[in-house]
């Protein structure tokens, strides 16, 4: 049961940081390798709202989400804007220097100590028994929900919002969509904009949870091969890919060697790339676009 | 003074990947409700000439390099496809012209309707469906999966719900059966007469085109070889001859190699 758990907690953090992947690469068919640096910079920044202000800790939480998604925006206006258009590795190379600038700039701002924003902001995290026998702790449990509740509000966004079809619009003909009126910059400041967003509530629910060091980045890191394995550009591949990837993960380590833990979703990524370039779920004839 | 023409093209040039140029200077005049063909064989440039209208976007690796491209007198040349759109002129491409993974109704949901509100934007939805009852059939399957006439209509559709006073349509017989292509056409005739459209149409098919059209160009290498009315130009058998290819006998320069000199003729 516990095993159960393990797997659904460490999923949904997969799953929850995947979906920033394949958000943007749906969109604009960039890949976003400062993924994992962006969404450590969202649990930063509630480092800063934690130790700037008295807020209760739910509105600390949101306050810092919310600054997230105005950091993805800025990316794009500031950035990647300028790369519209250009090759998609002109822009995945940008992508990388990014995620190494951020880093750098993470340890300026905010020393490259250990952080616990849980502690600053006296949120207790007490372990709940759930039926079945199994403990989960709160917040793993509030980030099992939020996982859940993201899915749930960006495949309806995706489906039934106007701008959700202009998203899935710009992502398979940006030519054609754009001389529909479609503004493309607009969209593709929506979609890094919620995919910082996305990713940076797993950043924040993940360093309340367990502290906060530039390691983080890492952990979005693994989680890229999680949306790989599910196509890039599905979000339900990503959601069994996380789920995939966690099982194998948490099954290795339990039974073979903790050790393995961090070379898992690779090992996977490349099983998975052998039988299936396009991925799970992703469509084939996306593959020589990338 | 006069009003300024609705589209004028001056002298404009158009150059793929900085060194292959496609346009060499190109004047062009569509005036309001007007219907203007633009004929040539292929590759003389009709389709760079209704991108350059429509706007390029990095992608294309192209650029207008001269001249200037203007709407009621405004300078255009270099506003984004969306700003183009938004002003009422709106393409229908040759390839590529619907989302072939969103269905119907989502194709048309995609539009940006900046100015209109909700009610006209329902009113215009409405319009698409009346004219293609077809496409209210289909509402709720893939555009992939549409016929190449459906298609079309999507495609026409899509771009009336974008509120043009300017339609650009490339090819619109591409493919198409002559019976569909004689609809289409009569339909479009009902459309712009309704909403008081002009249009600039594209075509490889020369009867369609100076059949529908009031005016014409025809293009030969990225040069106007020839223009006048429509009527004049279907008349003139050296144009006929030299230009469209349509006249029995010899059929010089089609280059895409589905009609070799000397092969057959
Ligand atoms: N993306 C591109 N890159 C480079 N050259 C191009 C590109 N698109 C078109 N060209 C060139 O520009 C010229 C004009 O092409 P264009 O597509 O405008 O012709 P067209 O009149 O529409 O032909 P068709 O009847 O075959 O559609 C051609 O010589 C073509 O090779
Ligand atoms: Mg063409």
């Amino acid at each position: 049961m516990q095993l159960a758990v393990n797997i659904v907690v460490l999923a949904a953090t997969y799953a929850l940081i995947a979906c920033g992947y394949v958000l943007i690469y749906r969109v604009s068919r960039v890949l976003n390798l400062a993924h994992g640096e962006l969404m450590m910079v969202g649990a930063y920044l509630l480092v800063t709202v934690a130790s700037a202000s008295a807020l209760p800790p739910l509105l600390a939480v949101g306050l810092a989400a919310a600054l997230s998604l105005g950091v993805g925006v800025l990316v794009h206006l500031f950035l990647m804007r300028r790369l519209t258009g250009q090759p998609a590795l002109a822009a995945v190379l940008t992508t990388i220097g990014l995620g190494i600038l951020l880093r750098g700039l993470v340890v300026l701002l905010w020393s490259a100590e250990q952080q616990h924003p849980a502690q600053s902001l006296g949120l207790a995290n007490p372990p709940i028994t759930l039926f079945g026998g199994g403990r989960i702790s709160t917040l793993s449990l509030a980030l099992v929900l939020t996982t859940g509740a993201v899915y749930g509000g960006l495949f309806a966004f995706l489906r039934f919002s106007r701008w959700g079809i202009r998203m899935r619009a710009a992502g398979q003909n940006p030519l054609l969509a754009a001389q529909r009126g479609i503004n493309l910059n607009g969209i593709y400041a929506v979609a890094w904009g919620l995919s910082t967003f996305t990713g940076s509530v797993a950043g924040i629910l993940i360093a309340l949870d367990s502290g906060l060091d530039t390691t983080m980045a890492t952990i979005g890191l693994k989680a890229f091969p999680v949306a790989l394995v599910g196509g890039l550009d599905s979000l339900l591949g990503s959601l069994l890919g996380a789920l995939i990837v966690a099982t194998a993960e948490v099954v290795l380590i339990q039974y073979v060697d903790p050790l393995l833990s961090d070379v898992v979703p690779f090992l996977i990524l490349m099983a998975v790339l052998l039988a299936r370039p396009w991925g799970l779920f992703g469509s084939r004839e996306e593959l020589d676009r990338v | 003074m006069i009003a300024p023409p609705l589209l004028t093209l001056e002298a404009v040039g158009v150059t793929y990947q900085r060194s292959i140029v496609a346009l060499h200077g190109i004047d062009l005049t569509v005036q309001a409700g007007q219907i203007v063909a633009i004929l040539g064989v292929n590759g003389a440039g009709k389709t760079t000439t209704l991108r350059a209208i429509s706007g390029f976007v990095g992608l294309d690796q192209a650029r207008v390099t001269g001249g200037c491209i203007r709407h009621r007198g405004t300078a255009i040349e270099t506003l984004p496809p969306h700003l183009i759109t938004r002003r009422g002129i709106v393409l229908v491409p040759e390839r590529d012209k619907v989302f072939p993974n969103l269905t119907v109704a989502e194709n048309l949901a995609a539009v940006v309707t900046a100015a209109a509100g909700t009610a006209e934007r329902r009113r215009r939805e409405q319009l698409v469906y009346e004219h293609f009852p077809r496409l209210a059939a289909r509402r709720s399957s893939e555009a992939g999966l549409l016929s190449g006439g459906e298609r079309q209509m999507l495609a026409v559709g899509a771009a009336l719900l974008c509120g043009p006073e300017l339609l650009l349509i490339d090819e619109l017989s591409l493919g198409l059966a002559p019976i569909i292509v004689g609809e289409l056409g009569e339909r479009l005739k009902t459309i712009r007469s309704e909403l008081g459209l002009a249009i600039l149409l594209v075509e490889q098919s020369a009867a369609f085109a100076l059949q529908m059209a009031d005016h014409a160009y025809v293009l030969e290498n990225g040069r106007v070889a020839a223009a006048g009315p429509a009527a004049t130009l279907a008349a003139d058998t050296d144009i006929q001859r030299y230009y469209l290819g349509t006249a029995a006998g010899e059929r010089r320069s089609y280059r895409d190699g589905r009609t070799r000199p000397g092969a057959c003729q």
